[in-house]
């Protein structure tokens, strides 16, 4: 049994306030404010909603918090939490849970305060007894052990992951909405300062609040919205460790299998072959 | 059933204070575990049996935390020659000479107080 492809698709998308929000703005403000909008993007309003998918590392039980905000004590929820693709993961699951009828619109939403709190505050790490000892910046140094076994087994150089940084701000640059307003050289990078070798400040992510939603609904519904549907041709999900210590190989993600599989779901022959858009 | 009578953390422990480096292993299935567990991944066999490695290992991957107060410190994940990887740090050498591939030796980090003794590693004298 697996879910159909192009059976469900995403009608709205919004962000919520972004960069350095009003102070006292919880994550789940931000998530109800991406709600809305992204709902009055499909067409859709609040009262259309039956379903949550949603994750934030500030709330343990987010769910109960949004349908405790948004008034929706029926909505189908799921809150699954594995990091930065909890809402690939929330998209699979709500294909499946609309596809089933066990919901008819589906919002997933994420929202976070980082920048006002303080990263510290916004991802406080497990205690875990076979790494926290030895005091990894997480998770700034379990990317860098990673990079270390890149560079000896590939070659890889400081200047060349770099670049990744570099094109990131390129891009940043053409979004008037972007934080950063400079653009960024490889040097630039290299000098800044040093986080867990080999990356530097300017390497990492940047810390901003944001947040955002998305709306989902069977093809039947999303045909009838706003906007030409987005049709999720289908998912993949692999799950490689939690600790870097247990990450079976540090230079083959989990990528090369959910990849993988999404593009088989989807219909497709060799990766290489795909046009659709991937996340 | 009753409660199990120590936690495979416990015993690794205990192992530590004896100057040990524990694991598991299965025997059903020749496999090799680490973190310790109650039950193996995979099989989620129950009969695990611990051992006491040799503490020679290889370096697998290695960073330099740069903290914001404080000197840089090594962070590394190291491949122990039984068949099993742990994070810890190389010592005895400054940070950043840790090289992938060095030989390292086991030994326990000297208790400060309440603090639980964990695995740091020293390079291995005349190896590669």
């Amino acid at each position: 049994m697996s879910v159909t492809r192009g059976s469900v698709a995403i009608v709205g998308a919004a962000e919520s306030d972004l960069d350095a929000v009003a102070a006292g703005m919880s994550p789940i403000d931000l998530m109800a404010q991406g709600v809305d909008r992204a709902l009055r993007d499909a067409g859709l309003g609040l009262r259309n909603v039956d379903a949550l998918f949603c994750a934030t590392t500030q709330a343990r039980t987010s769910a109960l918090s949004l349908a405790e905000y948004l008034g929706l004590p029926d909505a189908y929820t799921d809150s699954t939490i594995v990091g930065g693709s909890s809402f690939e993961v929330h998209v699979a699951h709500a294909h499946a849970a609309l596809e089933a009828g066990l919901c008819s619109v589906a919002v997933v939403a994420y929202g976070s305060t980082q920048r006002t709190v303080g990263r510290r505050a916004a991802s406080a790490r497990e205690f875990n007894p076979y790494e926290t000892p030895f005091r990894p910046f997480l998770p700034a140094s379990a990317y860098a052990l990673a990079a270390s076994r890149h560079m000896h087994e590939y070659g890889t150089t400081r200047e060349q992951m770099a670049e990744v940084a570099v094109a990131a701000r390129a891009w940043a640059l053409l979004n008037p909405a972007a934080w950063e307003k400079q653009p960024l050289t490889i040097a630039d990078v290299l000098n800044a300062r040093p986080i867990s070798d080999p990356f530097t400040v300017r390497d990492c992510c940047l810390v901003t609040d944001g947040g955002g939603a998305i709306v989902l609904a069977r093809a039947d519904l999303a045909e009838h919205l706003r906007h030409a549907p987005v049709y999720v041709l289908g998912s993949g999900q692999s799950i490689t460790h939690a600790s870097i210590s247990s990450m079976p190989s540090l230079t083959r993600t989990g990528a090369v299998e959910s990849g993988a599989w999404a593009c088989q779901a989807a219909g497709g022959e060799a990766v290489g072959d795909r046009r659709a858009g991937a996340v | 059933m009753p409660n199990a009578d120590e936690s495979p953390l416990a015993t690794y422990i205990a192992h530590l204070k004896r100057g040990e480096l524990g694991y598991q292993f299965s025997p059903s299935t020749n496999q090799v575990v680490f973190y310790p567990r109650l039950i193996a991944p995979k099989t989620g066999a129950r009969e695990l049996e611990w051992r006491v490695s040799k503490g020679l290992g290889t370096v697998h991957a290695t960073t330099v935390v740069h903290p914001r107060q404080g000197d840089p410190y090594n962070v590394c994940l190291v491949d122990i020659d039984e068949g099993f990887r742990l994070m810890s740090r190389v010592e005895d050498i400054p940070p950043a000479a840790v090289k992938i591939g060095m030989r390292v030796k086991f030994r326990v980090h000297a208790l400060e107080g309440d603090e639980d003794p964990y695995p740091v590693f020293t390079p291995v004298e005349g190896a590669r």
